[in-house]
C-alpha cells in the first residue's frame, strides 16, 4: 500500500509542477497587465 | 515515501511562494489539496498553521492541521502538526525551495514526503523521486 501511494505521489508530481508553473505565470502576467492599466488608465494593446 | 521535482517559473521567488501559500488557489495545481478550512496566517517570523481536507488518489481524507514555516523568500515548509489525531494515520512534510535561476525568474523545488503514522509503526522509506524540468 505504501509503495503504491509512493508511486502515485511520484507519478503525479511532473503534471502538478507543469500546472503550477503555468498558473503562476498566468497570474503574474495578468497582475502585471492590471498594474499597468491602474497606473496609466490605458488598457495595454 | 517521498517525491521531488523541479520546475522553472517566470516569476520572482516571492511571487511563487506567495501564490503557493494561498492554498485555496494552489489547489488548482495540486489535487492532493482539498477544501481549505482555515487559510494560512503567518506571524512576523513566518510561522503559522493551516487546516485543509486532503485528497489521496481521488479519495477525500480527514481535515488535517499543518504547521507552516515561511523563510522569506526562499523556502516554505508544511509539516503535520503534532498532537493531532490524524498523525495516527499519516505524517506529512512538504517543502518548496525557490531560488533565482539564470534566464528564468525562479527555479522551484518541491519535496513532498508522507510517512505512515503511529498506528502503522515506523516503516518509512524513501520512494522513487523524479525530476521534472520544463
Amino acid at each position: 500500500m505504501d509503495r503504491l501511494l509512493g508511486r502515485w505521489l511520484a507519478g503525479t508530481m511532473p503534471g502538478e509542477m507543469t500546472r503550477l508553473a503555468q498558473l503562476i505565470e498566468q497570474d503574474v502576467a495578468n497582475h502585471s497587465t492590471a498594474d499597468l492599466t491602474a497606473t496609466t488608465g490605458v488598457e495595454p494593446s | 515515501m517521498e517525491a521531488t521535482g523541479t520546475t522553472l517559473i517566470e516569476a520572482e521567488p516571492r511571487a511563487v511562494l506567495e501564490w503557493i501559500l494561498d492554498l485555496e488557489r494552489y489547489r488548482q495545481a495540486d489535487p492532493k489539496v482539498g477544501p481549505v478550512k482555515e487559510p494560512v496566517r503567518l506571524d512576523e517570523e513566518g510561522l503559522g498553521r493551516v487546516r485543509y481536507r486532503g485528497r489521496l488518489v481521488g479519495v477525500p481524507t480527514p481535515v488535517d492541521t499543518q504547521d507552516v514555516h515561511l523563510e522569506r523568500w526562499h523556502r516554505l515548509t508544511l509539516t503535520g502538526a503534532p498532537g493531532v489525531w490524524t498523525r495516527w494515520f499519516v505524517d506529512f512534510e512538504g517543502t518548496f525551495e525557490c531560488e533565482r535561476h539564470p534566464g528564468h525568474a525562479s527555479r522551484a523545488l518541491p519535496v513532498q514526503a508522507a510517512t505512515p503514522g503511529l498506528a502503522h509503526g515506523s516503516s518509512a522509506r524513501p520512494m522513487a523521486g523524479r525530476d521534472h524540468a520544463r
